[in-house]
């Protein structure tokens, strides 16, 4: 995963699941690369056009681009059947990248409101 | 045009300018001549013959070069995430981008532009003006430094920011008869059309996500409006005026085929 996920990170805490840390369409994007591992840009299209009918080809691409460049997945050449095309791969498993999302924000809490933060997990652990 | 000016301001630097005026267009000659020799024989990087999985693209990317008259023309694939076509030579150069975001028509109809260009001479052309452009800037400041003359200062500057503009303009142009050529190449025309609204999407998308903190799922389309000087010295059409000219084109190209019927 990208080393500056943190400066990439944008947490919004009135959002759910991972739609809190990534844009709602990267989101879906990384809940099926996690479940394929493996994917074109072409096959994300299809599956997410189901669920967003007017989806153009060049969102996916773009936006999976911009997962690449955030480390989340990776990009190498197919010379499959079907012609010469982009693959995309996980770079890393959803737990981890999980636990990387909890670790930068406990992280940056505790730096910024470090009482604040120790006497709300005292709290809670109670 | 170009040559015009460039001769009025090779005359008037060799008269103007003393032995160090002509040595200075000896130089720049020269040396735009030997880059031009050197980088001719130059492949671009990063080009990759299509693999037999793209066979398909090879046949028919040569059935329409064969229509079109052209011979010996190749085609290469360049590993960039980016959609993208060019040419230089005889070749052609599709991005592996374009094949994430077009069908197969749409791809055929980018590579018959670039076959139009091809067809048209331009990939002879469009170096030989870029080079001009070269040498008409470095001849107007050549004349500041020797010719300590505001008139013929000015005149020389006028005659740079001449050559571009014509340069630019005639440069658009060739993009138009490229489309056009691209038109009776291909066998679905409405293809070039679709593939030019999908790059145009793609471009206006990209500045979009890149520019806004938080992506939205429908990001809008509008372009901020082009500036005066951006649109002179442009030497590319905007994606609208191709597609407005395409579509006047297909219009004339089905009342054309309904008359012959």
């Amino acid at each position: 995963m990208g080393g500056d996920m943190d400066k990439k990170l944008d947490f919004k805490p009135n959002r759910t699941g991972l739609k809190a840390v990534l844009p709602e369409l990267e989101a879906e994007i990384m809940e099926y690369m996690w479940e394929t591992r493996t994917a074109t840009a072409g096959e994300v299209y299809e599956h997410l056009r189901k669920i967003h009918p007017t989806l153009r080809r060049s969102t996916v691409s773009i936006l999976m681009n911009r997962l690449c460049e955030k480390g989340l997945l990776s990009r190498s050449v197919d010379y499959g059947r079907g012609g010469m095309k982009y693959v995309y791969t996980i770079t890393t498993s959803r737990k981890e990248f999980e636990e990387k999302i909890v670790s930068t924000i406990l992280n940056s809490l505790l730096n910024n409101f470090r009482e604040a933060t120790y006497a709300y997990l005292s709290k809670i652990k109670k | 045009m170009p040559l015009i000016i460039l001769l009025v301001q090779v005359i008037f630097l060799y008269t103007l300018g003393g032995d160090v005026g002509r040595w200075g267009l000896l130089g720049i000659f020269l040396g735009l001549g030997i880059t031009y020799s050197i980088l001719s024989f130059k492949s671009p990087r990063g080009l990759t013959l299509p693999k037999e999985p793209l066979s398909w693209l090879v046949g028919q990317v040569n059935k329409m070069a064969e229509r079109g008259g052209v011979r010996n023309i190749s085609l290469k694939i360049l590993d960039d995430y980016i959609p993208t076509a060019f040419s230089y030579g005889k070749t052609v150069v599709l991005s592996l981008g374009l094949f994430e975001i077009l069908d197969g028509d749409e791809i055929l109809a980018v590579a018959a532009h670039e076959i139009g260009h091809i067809k048209n001479r331009d990939t002879l052309l469009f170096p030989l003006l870029m080079y001009g452009r070269y040498a008409s800037i470095l001849m107007t400041l050549i004349a500041f430094l020797l010719v300590r003359s505001l008139l013929w200062d000015s005149f020389f500057a006028l005659m740079t920011v001449g050559y571009e503009l014509w340069r630019s303009s005639y440069m658009r142009e060739r993009e138009f008869k490229a489309d056009e050529t691209a038109l009776w190449l291909v066998e679905n025309p409405r293809s070039l059309k679709r593939a030019l609204e999908e790059l145009k999407y793609y471009e206006d998308l990209r500045k979009e996500v890149y520019s806004s903190t938080f992506p939205s799922l429908s990001p809008s389309i509008e372009r901020p409006e082009r500036t005066k000087t951006g649109f002179f010295m442009n030497s590319h059409p905007s994606y609208e005026e191709r597609i407005l000219r395409i579509i006047r084109e297909i219009e004339a190209l089905e009342i054309a085929r309904r008359m012959v019927n």
